[in-house]
């Protein structure tokens, strides 16, 4: 009975207490192995003859230990086989593991094999252990998992295919199994809300049906974690604070399936089954604020938007305390003005049988104070780049407001990945500073080239145009000749060359630089130099023009910071032979001076969610000898409001007046033709076209006043357009915009014809399209409802156009 | 290059290993990084797989691939912790770094991994030769750290940011003050708070001339000997007469500023 009574002693002697000595190896031989080198493990062991060691130290466990890690071999044994004063003999004997040849695997379909082949990790030559192959059977079920397989079984096996190298080959034989999908999800203990209503709030696992036959409705365990974290959220959304699933089972089932509604076949399915407790309703009692000093508690509780008495919806509350994308929220009211180390404790208290008082508490603390504001990931583009477009700068109060403004700023430059822009705070509440980083990725390409053709319409012919845009360009490298594989960026110029040739003898060559920060200031250079000529069939009609123009633009602070100035020069040559008669003969030289003022405060070029745009022009061609005089007024507005979801309503309106400011030398160039796109309009760059859908512009095309049955172009003109447009697509590769319109525009001989709502009106949809190599392209098509008088433009008809570049 | 220079199957790995060298000597870097791979497949756990797996490192460094490089290099000294070229191959490591660092305007995270790297093999290898290069480069790196800092500075100075001009002329000299930049940051901080103060509201003034001169006194216990120190004077000079000009009704503090000042001169 009792084991202590044999008194045999057990001897056993702990290595820890023998007294540690030095010895010096006097000699090392290596067993067990078959292709590695004994140098190799001798090497690797760092028990080289005449080394000193300790016994008992750590040498040998070491070892032991570096042996290991080089996974090459198991059974690894060091063991002394002599000792001699001062010195010892020792042999490392090793189990060498087979090494890899390759691996197979079996009884599944091609596409399936290539798959789990760059998914395993197995590699030739590194030596095959238990947990190495483990693990390739685990990344095997975990594959078919996600495919719905509930019982994947892989067999596996292992030839030595190279005995002479200890190489084996392994062989996966899978027999994946069944697939199965969700045919039924069935609640327990709900009460408040039917079935149906509950199994959409799960959100991720659905329930197959004969109608959703384009999906498969497949058991995922993490989305099934997710649809019970929906769930429970669903609840709480609607009050339900004290709920819970009390029980949840999956399991496959049999059922019958039925096909054509007539035959029947077994079949298995997955089954989910919920038990869930209610419990009570929760309505909102009271509301009350501790520890504010800022804002009185009537505003915070503003913020907050609870009623007395509404259903406490834990969502709502958490985003308006914490925050809130679309809308005001507690900790954005403090952190917009400083107050990064506003701490906000809120205390739910259950009073009554179904009523809750928000407690909330709140600790202000000290303004934070901006310290470091850095960036990293910028491979190409320039710091001073960036950083002009921050709008957290050093020693300012901390905002939050000026961080998503900044992140926003920074994706509209269009150099980074905008989903990839991320701010990283490190606050320091000792001295009540901040450091922000915001982390960037550039690796996509910010240049593009654009190549089109298309048809310009009647007496135009084909058009084919290329163009291409270096969108941050580095002049300055360009000069010092550095940078050029391919071309010099980081400087955040934009150069662009473009040709468009038309079949009818339209040819136009442009190039255009701009500078946005001029020496290190915020003052914008643009230069911009074109040539075009037209030449048309069957007369001997031939316009040209040279036009040159400087511009500087700076942006304002002043009424607000969306304001912006640009004052341009421009010079323009024409040279008209046989044209129209109420143009001049010949040679004529235009100068003008052009002030813009702009205020811009939409949030994206391509389809502006928010914001408007005002832009105000004047321009003068002052009477001098030897140029053509005029002035020309300008003025439009446009405005984005989101107004369910992600629809937007775009509106603007647009006038143009030309006017004289004496009787000599009246330039007739640049009067207002409405229709068509801006692409094709390219082509009658005698004229100042206006784009309106629905309308061909162009020659015989375009909405214009008639005098002596030619084309004269108004003197004023107006526009009107309504667009409802759908984000459908807005990925970094592809976006897509549908959009439904309303267009309506006139162009008046003079101001006493002028009458802005006598227009001729087009609707139509369309689509705009963005791809990142090929820039933004839009298609339209429009119906007329008005017709052009004097042309073969009828009301009644549909007109297809198609524009390359921004609209907005 | 000819097929017969190339790894063939069946080559035996000291063929092999011959082949992927020749290549390397002939300066074929991109074919030699390839040969060296597959030698370092085959003779793993060979002396041929430990050469190869330094030369790979070379091949790629002298191919000018030195991201690719530095990992070699960096996968050498983990495997082989008691090889000769350990040395070696750390400092290449490091210095593959530094040949990653780009020009101060762009993203400097290989600056500051060369900077650390050449940190590691100084205090690894304190009596190696190439101590003094490693502290050369970091010297060198450093200051482009610096330069980095002050060129942030000057933007916000040149956009009229005056605080944050300030906020960063002192990174600069708090982080690098070593460096010539540091100097110059001095300087330049001294002359942003004088035009600061010159724009300010006069409530504000005082106190943002003061600040010029607190910085020149730091410039003269910095930097006594400094290149810019009359440009620094030039500055203060101007933050004083400004002072001197604002004086009535200063506060005690400002007079026992003057004499430690006048003292300075």
């Amino acid at each position: 009975q009792d084991i202590t009574s044999d008194d045999t002693p057990i001897q056993i002697e702990n290595p820890l207490d023998a007294t540690p000595r030095q010895y010096e190896i006097l000699g090392i031989e290596v067993e067990g192995l078959t292709t590695s080198r004994e140098e190799f493990v001798i090497g690797t062991s760092g028990l080289q003859e005449g080394t000193q060691i300790t016994i008992p130290g750590e040498a040998i466990g070491q070892a032991i230990r570096s042996l290991h890690q080089t996974g090459l071999f198991t059974d690894i044994e060091i063991v002394e086989t002599g000792r001699e004063a001062g010195g010892i003999y020792l042999k490392i004997s090793v189990q060498e593991r087979p090494r890899l040849e390759t691996f197979r695997i079996e009884g599944v379909k091609r596409s399936e094999r290539s798959d789990l082949e760059e998914e395993i990790t197995l590699i030739p030559g590194y030596a095959v252990t238990e947990s190495s192959v483990a693990q390739a059977v685990n990344t095997i079920k975990r594959y078919y998992e996600q495919e719905g397989h509930w019982d994947t079984q892989v067999n596996v096996s292992q030839t030595k295919t190279d005995t002479v190298r200890n190489r084996v080959t392994v062989i996966f034989d899978i027999n994946a199994g069944e697939r199965l999908e969700v045919k039924d999800i069935s609640f327990g203990g709900n009460e408040q809300f039917d079935d149906r209503t509950l199994q959409k709030s799960l959100g991720t696992i659905k329930e197959d049906k004969w109608w959703k036959f384009f999906s498969k409705k497949l058991y995922k365990e993490d989305e099934f974690e997710e649809a019970k974290n929906n769930l429970g959220q669903f609840y709480r959304d609607h009050g339900f604070l004290d709920f819970r699933i009390t029980s949840d089972s999956v399991y496959t089932f049999p059922y019958t399936q039925q096909r054509l509604y007539v035959l029947e076949t077994p079949a298995r399915g997955v089954k989910v089954d919920i038990s869930v407790h209610e419990g009570p309703q929760y309505k909102v009692r009271d509301i009350n604020w501790e520890g504010n000093t800022v804002y009185t508690d009537e505003q915070l509780t503003q913020t907050l938007g609870f009623e007395k008495g509404e259903v406490f919806n834990q969502t709502k509350f958490q985003r308006r305390l914490e925050i809130n994308q679309k809308g005001p929220d507690v900790t954005s009211l403090y952190q917009d003005i400083g107050y990064l180390f506003f701490q906000a404790e809120p205390e739910i208290d259950i009073v009554a049988e179904d009523s809750v008082d928000l407690n909330i508490n709140l600790v202000e603390n000290e303004i934070a104070y901006v310290e470091e504001v850095s960036f990293e990931g910028n491979t190409k583009t320039h710091d001073d780049v960036i950083r002009r477009n921050l709008r957290t700068v050093p020693g300012q109060k901390y905002s939050r407001q000026a961080i998503i403004r900044t992140i926003r700023e920074l994706g509209q430059i269009g150099y980074f990945q905008q989903q990839s822009i991320e701010p990283n705070l490190n606050p320091d509440p000792e001295n009540q500073t901040v450091d922000i980083n915001y982390s960037l990725d550039e690796s996509q390409s910010t240049d593009n080239f654009e190549f089109s053709g298309g048809f310009g319409g009647r007496g135009i012919g084909l058009i084919l145009s290329a163009k291409v845009n270096f969108n941050n360009f580095s002049i300055q490298r360009a000069v010092k000749g550095e940078g050029w594989k391919p071309i010099p960026s980081g400087d955040g110029q934009k150069l662009s060359l473009g040709v468009q040739v038309t079949g009818s003898g339209y040819q136009s060559y442009s190039t255009s630089f701009q500078e946005p920060w001029l020496s290190g200031r915020p003052l914008s250079l643009g230069v911009n130099m074109s040539y075009d000529l037209i030449k048309y069939r069957g007369s001997d009609q031939r316009n040209e023009l040279f036009s040159s123009s400087v511009s500087l633009g700076r942006r304002l602070d002043w009424p607000d910071d969306y304001f912006s100035h640009q004052s341009v020069l421009s010079y323009q040559l024409y040279d008209v032979a046989g044209g129209a008669s109420f143009l001049p003969e010949g040679a004529s030289n235009i100068l003008s001076i052009q002030q813009i003022l702009e205020r811009n405060s939409t949030d994206n070029r391509i389809s502006p969610t928010t914001g408007s745009k005002l832009r105000l022009s004047g321009e003068i061609a002052p009477p001098m000898p030897g140029f053509a005089q005029y002035y020309k007024f300008k003025s439009s507005y446009q405005n984005h409001t989101t107004i369910v979801g992600d629809l937007v309503l775009t509106n603007s309106i647009e006038y143009g007046y030309l006017g004289y400011l004496a009787q000599g030398k009246r330039s007739n160039f640049q009067r207002f033709k409405l229709g068509g796109t801006q692409m094709q309009q390219r082509q009658s760059f005698l004229d100042d076209n206006i784009d309106l859908r629905g309308f061909p512009g162009g020659r015989g095309g375009s909405i214009t006043p008639f005098e002596d049955g030619q084309e004269v172009g108004g003197r004023l003109y107006t526009k009107y357009s309504f667009e409802l447009r759908y984000p459908a697509i807005t990925e970094d590769q592809a976006q897509v915009y549908p959009y439904a319109f309303m267009d309506a525009g006139n162009a008046y001989l003079n101001p006493s014809q002028f009458a802005p709502f006598d227009v001729k009106r087009s609707v139509g949809f369309g689509t705009r399209i963005f791809l990142p190599i090929l820039g933004l392209v839009d298609l339209s098509y429009g119906y007329r409802l008005d017709g052009i008088p004097n042309t073969q433009v009828r009301a009644g008809e549909w007109e297809f156009l198609f524009n390359i570049g921004a609209p907005f | 290059c000819k097929n017969e220079d190339l790894i063939q199957r069946g080559d035996t790995l000291p063929t092999a290993y011959k082949k992927s060298m020749s290549l390397f000597q002939s300066g074929e870097y991109s074919d030699a990084a390839e040969a060296f791979e597959t030698v370092i497949e085959l003779g793993r756990g060979t002396d041929y797989g430990q050469e190869a797996q330094f030369y790979l490192a070379e091949s790629y460094f002298n191919d000018g691939r030195y991201l690719l490089a530095s990992a070699e290099y960096a996968r050498y000294t983990t495997l082989y912790p008691r090889a000769d070229k350990r040395e070696e191959a750390h400092f290449k490591e490091a210095y593959s770094y530094y040949k990653l660092s780009p020009r101060y305007k762009l993203d400097q995270k290989h600056t500051r991994t060369a900077i650390e790297k050449f940190q590691l093999y100084n205090s690894r290898y304190p009596d190696s030769e190439r101590v003094k290069e490693a502290a050369q480069y970091i010297t060198e790196l450093r200051s482009k750290l610096a330069k980095k800092l002050y060129y942030s500075a000057n933007l916000y100075r040149r956009t009229k940011s005056y605080e944050a001009a300030i906020v960063y002329y002192d990174l600069t000299i708090e982080n690098y003050p070593e460096s010539n930049w540091a100097q110059r940051a001095l300087v330049d901080k001294i002359s942003t708070y004088v035009t600061y103060a010159d724009r300010s509201v006069q409530s504000k003034q005082r106190e943002r001339y003061q600040g010029a001169v607190d910085a020149y006194e730091t410039f003269v216990q910095l930097f006594p000997e400094g290149e810019y120190r009359s440009e620094a004077e030039e500055h203060v000079d101007d933050a004083r007469a400004a002072l001197a000009d604002l004086g009535e009704g200063s506060s005690s503090e400002e007079e026992e500023q003057s004499p430690v000042t006048s003292n300075l001169d």
